[in-house]
């Protein structure tokens, strides 16, 4: 115990900072693509309506 | 309570006790295990959410000349069984002595901002003694990577950080829906001016998709409580 010294305080993240933890980064990372996937597809959807919308309703 | 502990100077010694790490460590409360020095005022925001409670032994919060008397612990204090709170009383009282002892050997109460080279002997010392009386078990070297770790993750419990569920807090949610119902209402705006005005051609459309993309964009992270940016760069941020 305490035989590895260290040169600063240790300063812990709390209400905001980086995650260490491998498991935790993996499953943020697949939500993380969940999300931009959903975005783009629902994107592609509803500016794909308009499109068809405006070419033919008007 | 709460207004008395943030003038309470910036770093404390924290007790190193691992007696019994299965009284130091549960699903409801950690009794902070450490060796090093740690600011109070990093707790501020979670303990004014409430989220966080110090519960301190035989009530020397307010004595800041004894704050070595004092044991940190994270989680529900209703918890936390009295059982627990004696069991480590006794080891406490020992090695809060030898602490105090230490704070006058080092004019630590008299000086307000000790060096790093003085912290790091008392931390040394400290644990000197609490090996030699057979106040800690584990005789493995002291890791603060480790013990650092493990704070984290009672953290991320309290404010209520969930891998691939949640990383952002309240304020950074409204932050989105912000974002995605203006983006939507730029959309909108721009379909019907496209709609209306019929010598527009019509594959400006396309224009479109970016503020279509911004308002899902931001819409799925406040409904997912999730920020996907954060969730690609490591990061979390629960204000």
């Amino acid at each position: 115990m305490f035989k590895k010294r260290h040169s600063k305080i240790e300063k812990p993240e709390i209400i905001e900072g980086e995650i260490d933890f491998p498991e935790m980064i993996k499953a943020d990372f697949r939500k993380a693509l969940l999300i931009i996937g959903l975005t783009f597809l629902a994107t592609m959807i509803t500016t794909a309506g308009l499109l068809l919308a405006f070419l033919f309703l008007r | 309570m709460l207004e008395e502990i943030l003038v309470i100077r910036e770093s404390i010694p924290i007790f190193y006790y691992n007696k019994d790490p299965d009284k130091a460590l549960s699903d409801n409360y950690y009794i902070l295990q450490s060796g090093f020095f740690v600011a109070l005022t990093h707790f501020a925001n979670e303990m004014s959410n409430d989220k966080l409670r110090y519960v301190i032994l035989e009530n020397k919060l307010y004595a800041l000349d004894e704050l070595s008397d004092v044991l940190l612990i994270f989680g529900q204090k209703e918890k936390l069984s009295a059982e627990v709170l004696s069991s480590v009383k006794e080891d406490l009282k020992k090695a809060a002595n030898y602490l105090n002892q230490l704070f006058n050997k080092y004019q630590l109460k008299i000086a307000p901002n000790p060096s790093i080279d003085i912290i790091d002997k008392v931390a040394y010392e400290f644990g000197e003694y609490l090996k030699e009386i057979n106040l800690v078990e584990d005789d493995r070297p002291f890791d603060p990577k480790e013990s650092r770790s493990m704070m984290q993750k009672f953290i991320f419990n309290a404010i209520g950080y969930k891998s691939g569920q949640c990383n952002i807090g309240k304020a950074e949610r409204q932050k989105r829906l912000i974002m995605g119902i203006i983006s939507f209402a730029i959309a909108i705006i721009g379909a019907m001016t496209i709609f209306f005005i019929p010598t527009i051609n019509a594959y400006y459309g396309f224009l479109l998709m970016l503020p279509i993309a911004m308002g899902f964009f931001g819409l799925f992270q406040y409904f997912f409580k999730f920020c996907a940016i954060n969730g690609l760069t490591k990061k979390y941020d629960m204000h």
